[in-house]
């Protein structure tokens, strides 16, 4: 479809300005004027939004700030968004391109393996897996790999079976178009066929890929983490703030802003980011 | 029906295929839930070792495992001394279910008319059911359950905030589960009817003559309704995930709360069970769909 309306594009738009100020928020984070977003103030516990001055969205049940504790929550939620769509990427993007482009009995074999891996209920089975990372946490801490790095593999080897197909199909279509052959009898290797000729080409199907992506992994975490098996206190995600806004959430005190701000903060990015990436898709018409 | 028997040979080999990897990383897990308590004197545990046959060599517990499946059996509980693992997941998915159809009922419900009405009508309508969409699919589920739980039960009080107790204690999980499933049904049965709207088939019934409502009954639902049942495959999975937030925010005792709890409380035996019986359903309601699929579209079984 080559529709463009004004309202696609003005749709496209206000995803940019929201996903943009939440982006810029997560960015400026520590240069912003805020109280610790762990500093625990027993004398001010519960306090409504003030909306002009110091609580300016109120506090938590431990007297912290919510605004510090959304902006630094931003932080992580963003950042798992972007490396774990990253991650799907690395892993689906070569196993589709390899099963594209070498066809035959490769392509039905490591089909057949997304194939079933797709039948499964892949959160499940990650919920099972970080459980049991749990056990080797301080081994994993050993090298280096913390619960958020151990979180990013996850999330990302989650969903990279989309990204895997879509590399396939596009690398179908681009070994079809001839110039990959071209330059094999030129005498270019397949890495250099694949980095040089075949990736620049499959860029735009990949960058609506990674839009698709991001809005999913960030929903993943806020799931993970509310569930308490991701993101863990003292750090702070979206997630993990929602769920205390709803724990929270009973019919004598209305502490409101504990939820309606972080659900509000997630929802507004999500929404922007699908904004784009359906706005991606129309401009660049594939994915 | 040779396809149909490859798959449920595939469906089978997936199961134990997951059984197998789940029982393998949980018997090479170090620790487990019993040394989350207190030090047990040496007697006890060893007494507790050979209540859960974890004396035993590695292949006699997989056999004895793989045999308690088949049996549909996955031994007593780690967490919750004395009880099967199979009774507490007895217990769980008739709540399960129940939230998981209605949700699906709903999302049909809501989500089929709304996509063919803004197809056939275009404009504001069509703009409506779009944004409206978009919205339901940013929403996460708890966000939703939180929206839903602060209006209608605790400041209009129409519907009670969380527990069980008959089909009022459902609707609201349901709800917060359907929702952003109906914005899909409702997105995809739009540019289906679209597309079937514009066939050559469908300018030949209204060249023919035929009423509009009956063309959109006869002709135009039954063709669209193909990429819709296909979906229900995934949307299935959607909800059997989505139902463990549900599940939680609304404490619920459904399967997925049991799952969570034995993920967080390193219940092995109950999580393996969860997992696996996790695996199962889904593979058998995939298949379902498909079954569905073929039924309505018989071109599709000459493709196989």
């Amino acid at each position: 479809m080559s529709r463009k309306s004004g309202r696609g594009r003005k749709a496209g738009l206000l995803g940019l300005v929201l996903a943009g100020i939440f982006a810029l928020l997560a960015v400026a984070g520590p240069w912003l004027p805020l109280p610790d977003p762990a500093a625990v103030d027993l004398g001010s516990r519960l306090e409504p939004p003030h909306w002009t001055e110091a609580p300016i969205l109120g506090t938590d049940a431990k007297g912290r700030d919510l605004l510090a504790r959304l902006v630094a929550g931003s932080r992580v939620s963003w950042t798992v968004g972007l490396l774990g769509s990253l991650v799907a990427l690395a892993v689906g993007v070569p196993w589709g391109a390899a099963a594209g482009l070498a066809g035959g009995r490769l392509d039905r074999w490591l089909m057949r393996i997304a194939d079933g891996l797709e039948s499964l209920p892949l959160v499940v089975v990650v919920l099972f897996l970080l459980s049991l990372l749990g056990e080797y946490r301080a081994e994993l801490a050993a090298v280096g790999i913390g619960r958020l790095q151990v979180f990013y593999l996850a999330v990302g080897l989650l969903f990279w079976l989309p990204t895997a197909r879509v590399a396939r199909a596009e690398a179908q279509r681009l070994r079809a178009a001839g110039f990959a052959a071209a330059a094999a009898a030129a005498g270019a290797g397949p890495v250099r066929i694949f980095l040089r000729h075949l990736l620049p080409n499959m860029a735009p199907a990949l960058l609506v890929m990674l839009g698709v992506t991001v809005p999913r992994v960030i929903l993943m975490e806020a799931f993970l983490s509310f569930l308490g098996l991701g993101v863990e206190p003292p750090a702070v995600s979206w997630g993990l703030l929602a769920a205390d806004g709803l724990a929270a959430l009973n019919p004598l005190v209305g502490c409101w802003w504990l939820l309606a701000f972080p659900a509000a903060a997630l929802s507004l990015s999500l929404l922007g980011l699908h904004l784009i990436a359906d706005d991606l898709r129309d401009r660049l018409g594939r994915g | 029906m040779k396809p149909l028997l490859r798959r449920l040979l595939a469906w089978v080999v997936v199961v134990l295929a997951v059984h197998a990897c789940a029982f393998l990383l949980l018997r090479t897990a170090r620790g487990g839930p019993f040394d989350a308590e207190r030090e047990l004197p040496p007697e006890i545990e060893r007494a507790l070792r050979a209540e859960y046959h974890l004396d035993e060599p590695l292949p006699r517990q997989y056999l004895r495992s793989l045999g308690g499946l088949l049996h549909g059996d996955f031994g007593p509980s780690m967490r919750y001394r004395g009880v099967a693992v199979r009774d507490l997941l007895l217990q769980g998915l008739p709540v399960s279910l129940a939230v998981g159809l209605g949700a699906l009922v709903l999302a049909l419900a809501l989500g089929l008319p709304a996509g063919t009405l803004a197809a056939r009508r275009r404009g504001r309508f069509d703009a409506a059911v779009l944004a409206a969409s978009t919205l339901a699919l940013a929403l996460p589920g708890f966000v939703l359950a939180g929206a839903f739980v602060a209006l209608f039960s605790f400041r209009l009080g129409w519907l009670p905030p969380a527990g069980l107790g008959g089909p009022r204690h459902l609707l609201l999980p349901a709800l917060s589960l359907g929702l952003p499933c109906a914005a899909q049904v409702a997105r995809l049965a739009r540019s289906s009817v679209l597309e079937v709207l514009a066939s050559p088939a469908v300018r030949a019934a209204r060249a023919a003559g035929l009423p509009e409502g009956r063309i959109l009954r006869r002709h135009v639902l039954r063709r669209a309704l193909g990429p819709v049942i296909a979906f229900l495959g995934p949307a299935a999975a959607g909800l059997l995930t989505g139902s463990l937030v549900i599940e939680q925010v609304f404490a619920l005792p459904g399967l997925g709360a049991h799952f969570v709890q034995a993920a967080l409380n390193r219940d092995y035996t109950l999580a393996l069970g969860a997992t696996v019986l996790y695996t199962a359903l889904l593979g058998l309601l995939s298949l379902a769909a498909d079954l569905a699929r073929r039924a309505l579209d018989p071109r599709l079984e000459a493709v196989g």
